[in-house]
């Protein structure tokens, strides 16, 4: 018989840690090692695998209706002997869709890797339907600044999110969030402006960062001053 | 009471299970456990073949559930499920929404038998009653109970159709005027753990001295570690400060009586209603005696007939009234989760439930060694406590959602210095990021 010495109580000899305090026991019998005293399992996970096969279920049905409409737009293209611009584009579109769907689903886990594929394929959909009618017009000058300025932002937010010290992640995933697209926007009326006029002219955007920057500062400063039970609650009904 | 219609039977939800489907989810599965440990190892098929003898005879269980317009309701299926080897966490989400799966399961691991039921089908007294029932067939076809047992001796419970009643209405007085309803309570400041993990700490004492120590109290078993429950909360409080409860709201405990020894009843369906003992942390230290003091005196004038027919009442009143009933379903699911936590769950701290002394028959006895009840796992509340009795072992286990163990060492510390021997089994070590070492 194995037992705390912090809290008195007896515990199976198998047990290499106080289940109470995590003070730890003496191997005194030589038993603990010994999974055959275990009196439960070494538990699964049920929820994960629960998630697992829904996910897979929902990508699987997606992509046969994917490749169905691909399918269908082909052959009537074939049967009306000519394949127009806008099917050419809803075929590009229905299969980045597929890629997009099959990243955000977390199929590839390394999040670097996943958003490179997922830039990429931004920028490759907005080429290609961009080169259906034959010319480049709009993919270098517009979809390409915003497309990289889009991903940089993000995984720059992300890598001082994580960087971030706060016990309480998931509850400024706004804030950084309100402060990664007031910057996105500013970029986006840049590009927009430039194109449009050749100068350089912010109004929205710059009412957007302002709000936006106001929203995250406001949300920080009063979770600060928040009492603990408050904070904690917050945290339950926000935590993901 | 079950309805008999062109094909299949049915019946309705109790009043008290009625809530249970539409807040069911991965973190809360109102799903309870019984288990009990044998002598010597499990076997499969042989529980499998029980499982076949015995669900045909509880009607009661073999059901699925379905979709009405205005409530679910319980279809009688021949469905037979297969009994699982235990590889998932206790009392974990059951999807018995779906068809084809019943909403309970019979899982097994080494020694151990276990039962896990939905609280939609069943209160922990029913539990009890088709386990004693499981475990006579088990043990006989087994061949370590002779030819001469009397299988049937359980046919109280499944020849009759007063399984099927709802005791609530049976005993609904509409005269009766509602008791005050309490209000928010203390929560612990504790984060949750993983979905899907759910972490159960048991304490086995010797019920003999546990008895010896609450009489010595004047008190019974329930009562006096409930008060020491209560403490556990106040001392926990007290090393935390103020900071985790800067308003000053009650610990508020929620008491499950079962009302079939003052209502009788056979039925096989929830018949319990809720007390809720609350210390008001307002008023300063309590001392463990006037803990005890407050517990009986709020007992005391509660349980009793009269009394507990205000708290029927009110789980009734709602049912009945027409605004509620010709809700759409829909709706009734939208609407029930805020309901529950409204009503429920934020106006207690934690709950503390004792099925009492569980006594198998001599020829079953003999072969079980160990009975221990789950809770079902809560977000509204992080740790729940059951407990039951079994020969000379009290099993008090603690149901956690979180990885912290503070209130589970505090209180079995407290049951250690009063010079009760407790053993702990666990199916978690604490993670170290948690908790500092020895403290």
């Amino acid at each position: 018989m194995a037992y705390c010495p912090k809290c008195g109580v007896e515990i199976e000899n198998n047990v290499k840690n106080c289940p109470l305090c995590n003070f730890p026991i003496p191997d005194i019998y030589g038993m603990q090692e010994d999974t055959e005293a275990n009196k439960f399992p070494e538990a699964r996970n049920m929820y994960v695998k629960t998630l697992e096969t829904l996910r897979n279920k929902i990508f699987i049905t997606v992509f046969l209706l994917s490749i169905i409409a691909i399918v269908t737009l082909l052959t009537i293209g074939l049967i009306r002997s000519s394949i127009s611009d806008y099917m050419t584009g809803l075929v590009i579109s229905v299969m980045a869709g597929l890629i997009y769907l099959f990243i955000i689903m977390g199929y590839i886990p390394h999040l670097k890797l996943a958003t490179g594929i997922f830039g990429g394929t931004v920028i490759l959909q907005s080429f290609l339907m961009d080169y259906v009618d034959g010319e480049m017009e709009w993919s270098l000058t517009y979809a390409l600044p915003i497309a990289i300025s889009g991903i940089a932002i993000f995984l720059l937010t992300v890598h001082f999110y994580k960087k971030g010290k706060h016990k309480n992640h998931f509850i400024f995933i706004p804030v950084y969030t309100a402060v990664g697209v007031s910057i996105l926007s500013i970029i986006v009326e840049t590009v927009l402006s430039i194109n449009f006029d050749g100068t350089l002219k912010i109004s929205w955007s710059l009412v957007v960062f302002i709000s936006l920057q106001l929203f995250a500062v406001i949300m920080t400063g009063l979770y600060n001053v928040l009492p603990e039970d408050m904070r904690e609650k917050l945290r339950r009904v926000f935590h993901v | 009471m079950k309805t008999k219609t062109d094909e299949r039977q049915w019946h309705r939800l109790d009043n008290a299970a009625k809530l249970y489907p539409s807040i069911v989810s991965p973190r809360v599965s109102t799903v309870l456990r019984l288990s009990a440990t044998l002598k010597k190892d499990v076997d499969p098929d042989i529980l499998q073949k029980t499982l076949e003898t015995v669900l045909p005879k509880f009607k009661h269980f073999q059901v699925r559930l379905r979709k009405g317009l205005f409530w679910y309701y319980f279809e009688e299926v021949k469905t037979l499920p297969k009994v699982q080897e235990e590889t998932y966490y206790p009392c974990m989400y059951l999807d018995f929404k779906k068809k084809d799966i019943l909403p309970f399961r019979v899982i097994y691991y080494k020694k151990r038998i276990s039962f896990e039921v939905s609280h939609s089908l069943t209160d922990g007294y029913g539990a009890v009653v088709f386990m004693q029932s499981f475990l006579l067939n088990y043990l006989h076809l087994t061949g370590d109970i002779d030819d001469s047992a009397d299988l049937d001796m359980f046919s109280q419970y499944t020849d009759t159709e007063e399984v099927y009643e709802d005791a609530f209405h049976k005993y609904y007085n509409e005269k009766v005027r509602e008791p005050k309803r309490p209000g928010r309570a203390y929560h612990l400041p504790f984060k949750l753990n993983t979905k899907g993990e759910y972490f159960i700490t048991t304490g086995i004492i010797p019920a003999d001295d546990l008895y010896d120590l609450a009489k010595s109290y004047n008190t019974s078993v329930t009562r006096f570690l409930l008060a020491v429950y209560f403490e556990t909360f106040l001392d926990f409080l007290k090393t935390t400060g103020s900071e985790t409860n800067s308003r000053n709201l009650p610990v508020t405990m929620n008491i499950p009586i079962n009302l079939r020894s003052m209502f009788p009843s056979k039925t096989l369906k929830n018949f319990f209603v809720s007390l809720t003992p609350s210390l008001d942390t307002s008023l300063g230290d309590y001392s463990f005696d006037e803990i005890l003091k407050y517990i009986e005196h709020y007992f005391g004038m509660r349980v009793n007939k009269k009394y507990i027919q205000k708290f029927i009442s009110r789980n009734v009143a709602n049912e009945k009234k027409w605004k509620v009933r010709l809700l759409p379903l829909p709706i009734k699911n939208l609407a029930i989760p805020f309901i529950y936590s409204r009503f429920g769950e934020t106006n207690y701290t934690s709950s503390l439930s004792n099925i009492g002394l569980v006594k198998l028959p001599e020829e079953i006895g003999r072969h079980v060694d160990q009975m221990d009840v789950y809770p079902p796992p809560s977000v509204g509340n992080l740790i729940k406590i059951t407990m039951l009795s079994y020969k000379n072992k009290t099993c008090i286990s603690f149901g956690s959602v979180t990885p912290n163990r503070e209130i589970e060492k505090i209180f079995f510390r407290k049951l250690r210095k009063m010079n009760l021997h407790v053993k702990i089994e666990t199916n978690t070590q604490i993670e170290k990021n948690h908790e500092k070492e020895g403290n």
